[in-house]
């Protein structure tokens, strides 16, 4: 049922957000048919421009002044509805390097369910890194597009007619209110009439599904800090386009890959290398519109000659951070302050060198150089700012994507990443909203029956 | 033996000797190899100036052809008897240092082909 204000009800599970995370959890909830759920969106159906502002921060560093609020839309379908569709998995190389405290399998078989959400090809989660003969350095990693799907009209009739899951808008979540280790309920605002009292809604469980600048700011706007890293850390996937060129071997490029509009084809740095090399996840994406003969290593071949573009990976940062400004929104909420600066240009050199020498040595092609000045770009990507690890001292979720603080309390998104990888998160955003989705439905299961 | 007899003696021996390619060994004044009848010069030839490319030229000025040679054939890279050594290539490329040539990056050793293939096809066009 879609809903303009919260009823006065205590629901099993509350999810704030209605972007994918938000949205791809309350579905895998739904299956459970004993709960009852709510996911509470500070927008309405549409983009309103008075609540976008709600999405605005002060903004200090690299990121763009329209970054926000850009890539943190408050609307039904969140970031969804501007999204462009890309999707690979998660490099493993994080998860080998231990940055991560759950197993990779442990998000790899949700992918071929976050698949079917995001329509995205069948092979597209089958599909592993395909190794290069010949090279253990590199390995052919390619993106997948979907539509992309816009989660606000492909599940608006979901939450229309389903009898069990509310969908409220406009309505804009302001505090949690805690007892002991327990989050007991919402504090909430109209977003539109800001001087109406509050309300409350409570529930067992919260998921906060608002994004990498929504989820560390309610938690430290309720006071659930204690000593975690809230809000630190924020990472982003730094883009330089058309940066260098390079020429592929056309027939050491593996079987089968082809023109294709909803294949973005990309090399990356195998995870081994760069754990061995002790480098983060690099990738350069080539097309495969213009072929032309030239020498490599001794011989003249059909090559492959592409400009390339970098998505790459940037090590979590704690000067990188969401935390207070001095200023308030309409609401008469602090707006949150972004201090975020890329810190990639040495960096993108090393990288591309690493990268330009495995390819050349291997045989598979030959790099140009790095163009001497270069602009990054950002991907709209934000993470990292609600850390999954092992203690309170050093992240802020355990493996189940839980509060390490609270008992009820659950965080779904890419704040939750300690790695970000070079791949595009939304794939996986869904892919781990889905295993929380299942993770609270076994949890809430077993206290019923409890 | 009359002069009729020793003529039409040599006559078959130049006719054998130009049948079974000992012309060419005769004349080069070294022998080759058993089996290796086709001219490998000719296979060597053919693979430099395949890979002759102007592009190089600027790589090969003040290079010395022979020296290229000499170098090249030193690190097992070229030979007389088989051409172009690719594997040796792909080996070296593993060990030795990149060099920038105008915007790209290459081994040393694939510049010296390179530039040896340039200079290799320079002369011949210079000698018609």
């Amino acid at each position: 049922m879609i809903l303009h204000q919260p009823k006065h009800r205590h629901y099993d599970t509350i999810i704030l957000g209605s972007g994918p995370a938000g949205i791809t959890t309350a579905l895998e909830l739904s299956k459970d048919p004993s709960l009852e759920i709510a996911v509470i969106e500070s927008g309405l159906l549409e983009p309103h421009p008075t609540i976008q502002a709600l999405a605005s921060v002060q903004l200090h560093g690299d990121l763009n002044d329209n970054y926000f609020p850009m890539h943190t839309q408050r609307c039904f379908g969140g970031t969804s509805t501007i999204w462009g569709g890309f999707c690979a998995v998660l490099e493993k190389r994080a998860f080998a390097a231990q940055a991560w405290s759950l197993s990779y399998q442990e998000i790899d078989r949700w992918y071929p369910a976050a698949a079917r959400i995001l329509e995205l090809p069948d092979d597209a989660y089958r599909l592993p890194p395909v190794a290069i003969e010949g090279t253990s350095e590199l390995v052919y990693k390619p993106f997948y597009l979907s539509p992309p799907v816009r989660f606000n009209k492909k599940y608006h009739s979901f939450f229309q007619y389903h009898p069990r899951v509310d969908l409220i808008l406009g309505t804009t979540a302001v505090r949690l209110i805690t007892r002991g280790h327990t989050v007991t309920a919402l504090e909430l605002r109209d977003t539109l009439a800001p001087r109406l009292s509050p309300t409350f809604v409570s529930a067992d469980t919260f998921v906060l599904a608002c994004g990498g600048v929504g989820n560390p700011r309610l938690l430290q706007l309720s006071d659930i800090v204690e000593q975690m890293p809230i809000g630190l850390g924020l990472m982003e996937h730094p883009h330089i386009y058309a940066v260098a060129d390079m020429y592929l071997d056309r027939d050491r490029l593996p079987r089968g890959i082809k023109e294709d509009p909803r294949v973005v084809h990309a090399l990356q740095l195998s995870d081994s290398y760069c754990i061995e090399n002790g480098v983060l996840s690099f990738s350069a994406d080539f097309n495969l519109e213009q072929m032309t003969r030239t020498v490599l290593l001794g011989e003249r071949r059909e090559m492959f000659h592409t400009p390339v573009s970098i998505r790459a990976e940037i090590a979590p940062d704690f000067r990188n951070s969401v935390s207070d400004s001095d200023q308030r929104n309409y609401l008469g909420i602090p707006m949150p302050r972004v201090d975020f600066h890329y810190r990639y240009h040495d960096l993108a050199r090393q990288s591309w060198c690493l990268f330009g020498e495995a390819l050349l040595r291997s045989g598979l092609g030959r790099p140009s150089v790095l163009q001497p000045e270069f602009r990054v770009h950002d991907g709209g990507h934000l993470m990292g700012t609600t850390r999954m690890g092992l203690s309170a001292a050093d992240s802020v979720v355990d493996s189940n994507c839980r509060v390490h603080t609270t008992d009820n309390l659950y965080v779904a998104g890419s704040s939750v990443f300690p790695a970000g990888g070079a791949s595009n998160p939304t794939y996986t955003i869904v892919a781990m909203a889905l295993r929380l989705g299942a993770h609270l439905a076994g949890t809430l299961k077993g206290n019923a029956h409890g | 033996m009359d002069r009729r007899t020793f003529l039409i003696g040599l006559s078959a021996a130049v006719t054998w000797l130009s049948v079974s390619g000992c012309g060419r060994l005769m004349l080069n004044g070294r022998a080759l190899e058993r089996g290796d009848i086709a001219s490998p010069r000719t296979a060597l030839n053919k693979q430099l100036v395949e890979l002759s490319d102007p592009f190089f030229s600027d790589y090969s000025a003040g290079r010395s052809l022979d020296a290229l040679h000499m170098a090249l054939l030193y690190k097992g890279v070229i030979s007389t008897h088989h051409g172009i050594n690719r594997k040796q290539v792909i080996c070296l490329a593993r060990h030795e240092p990149l060099i920038i040539y105008k915007g790209f990056y290459y081994t040393q050793t694939e510049l010296e082909l390179y530039a040896l293939a340039y200079l290799h096809k320079d002369r011949r066009v210079r000698r018609k």
